[in-house]
């Protein structure tokens, strides 16, 4: 038997079992953008440019669309994993279908009639919660770039282990010896979910215990987003 | 469409006014209530005032909107007045590249069309061939002072410069220098002093930059 992923109430990186790490943000890191965002989290650096709202190239709608463009560098995973930029596979493509989704829910999108707002992820580096962290850095860009939005997006990560504790804002490690990975997308001060994306088997109850966990996280990180901008704001004059 | 669950989930408390405020934030006035309107960066969801976008929560001139320094790309709607460069003429359209919109620079450029129907008003025209000569109206790399009647198909918005204050601002002659504007129908170059044909812009109080 394997060492458990909690001794003692606390994990191997000296976190409690429910304790997160909250991602370091910063805003207006791409000249050419209209808004953009980098977000560094526990395992996971990624960077998102919002173009737009521009001429959309469809048939004129009374809503904006939203496009995501999600690209993970060569470098970003470890080298056994590593494969060519040119080749997204289909776990991304539903990462920008989710994005797409989440976005054209959260973005404001009547404002912007026959418009396309573009939102462009590079992922540097890949972890655990990439696509959490994908969705933070979106909404910061998207509020960077002064794009109109019904709240802030925010997104959370929590796995669940065999011997039934739920941890939050797992590492790569907890995740692969975990029963089941979670990952709860929410709109906090509307009380809202927007996804629940789950690999893995639970049983209900843990499942809905992970999804009110992630809730809450979502809400303290709602928090973080909003001081960065704040700070943003005010270094800006 | 996000559902408010709880009302109570919102943020509660103090006036927004001078606060810095995130998208989802609910702004209250000085008595700690919803106001009825909102300006721009606002939205109403159900009873409640939220903010938009982020930025400065500012009470202006009666209503409360939200400010935010810094870039923003403004998009086409109908009856925004806006700048264009004239890309090409045709018999009875002009392509126009819009810059601006509404005295706000547009990050990109968006594709408008200009009907010749839309260019002069029937009973005002002296002249017959002008409302259906494109180019006696307006020529390549003129800026047009035009204003959105329609979204339009999927290349181009619509446009009209019927107005007397609409038309072209500036232009280049056939002989290279500067147009000033003459009267409503003409234009002459400050070079050679030939006399060119137009739609002119006559200016009106709102358009100050000019």
């Amino acid at each position: 038997m394997s060492k458990p992923l909690v001794i003692a109430g606390k994990r191997k990186d000296g976190r409690k079992p429910q304790e997160y790490r909250a991602p370091s943000c910063a805003v207006g890191v791409t000249e050419n953008a209209q808004g953009s965002s980098y977000v560094e989290s526990l395992s996971t650096k990624v960077t998102c440019s919002v173009y737009g709202p521009k001429q959309t190239v469809d048939d004129p709608a009374e809503a904006c669309d939203v496009k995501v463009n999600f690209t993970v560098a060569t470098f970003a995973e470890a080298a056994y994993k590593r494969r060519h930029a040119q080749q997204p596979t289909s776990e991304d493509r539903n990462k920008a279908a989710s994005l797409e989704e989440a976005f054209g829910y959260a973005v404001l999108c009547e404002k912007y009639p026959k418009s396309r707002i573009e939102l462009n992820f590079l992922v540097l580096q890949r972890g655990v919660d990439d696509y959490a962290a994908s969705v933070l850095a979106a909404s910061l860009a998207l509020m960077d770039a002064g794009i109109e939005m019904h709240d802030i997006v925010t997104a959370a990560t929590a796995s669940f282990t065999a011997n039934g504790e739920t941890l939050l804002d797992p590492t790569s490690r907890e995740t692969r010896r975990a029963v089941a990975t979670l990952t709860t997308t929410c709109l906090p001060n509307l009380g809202s979910i927007l996804s629940v994306n789950q690999s893995g088997t639970s049983t209900s109850e843990t499942t809905e215990e992970g999804i009110k966990l992630c809730c809450k996280t979502c809400t303290a990180l709602r928090d973080v987003v909003a001081t960065t901008l704040r700070e943003a704001a005010e270094k800006n004059g | 469409m996000p559902k408010v669950q709880k009302a109570g989930k919102l943020t509660a408390g103090v006036p927004s006014a001078g606060r810095f405020v995130v998208p989802g934030d609910r702004l209250l006035d000085a008595e700690g209530k919803s106001p009825l309107t909102g300006g721009e960066g606002t939205a109403r969801l159900g009873t409640h005032l939220l903010a938009t976008i982020a930025g400065y929560a500012q009470f202006d001139k009666g209503v409360f909107c939200v400010k935010r320094k810094g870039k923003s790309s403004p998009t086409p709607a109908v009856g925004a007045i806006v700048l264009g460069t004239v890309a090409k003429v045709g018999g009875n359209f002009a392509n126009i590249d819009i810059f601006c919109i509404n005295k706000k620079r547009c990050h990109t450029t968006f594709k408008g069309t200009l009907r010749v129907e839309d260019t002069r008003a029937v009973f005002q025209s002296l002249d017959t061939l002008k409302q259906v000569e494109m180019w006696r109206n307006v020529k390549p790399n003129d800026v047009v002072r035009a204003e959105v009647i329609g979204l339009g198909d999927r290349k181009a918005y619509q446009l009209s410069v019927l107005r007397d204050e609409l038309g072209v601002v500036f232009g280049n002659s056939i002989d290279g220098h500067q147009l000033v504007a003459m009267g409503a129908d003409t234009m002459q170059c400050i070079g050679t002093g030939r006399v060119e044909e137009r739609k002119v812009s006559l200016g009106g109080s709102d358009f100050w930059w000019l």
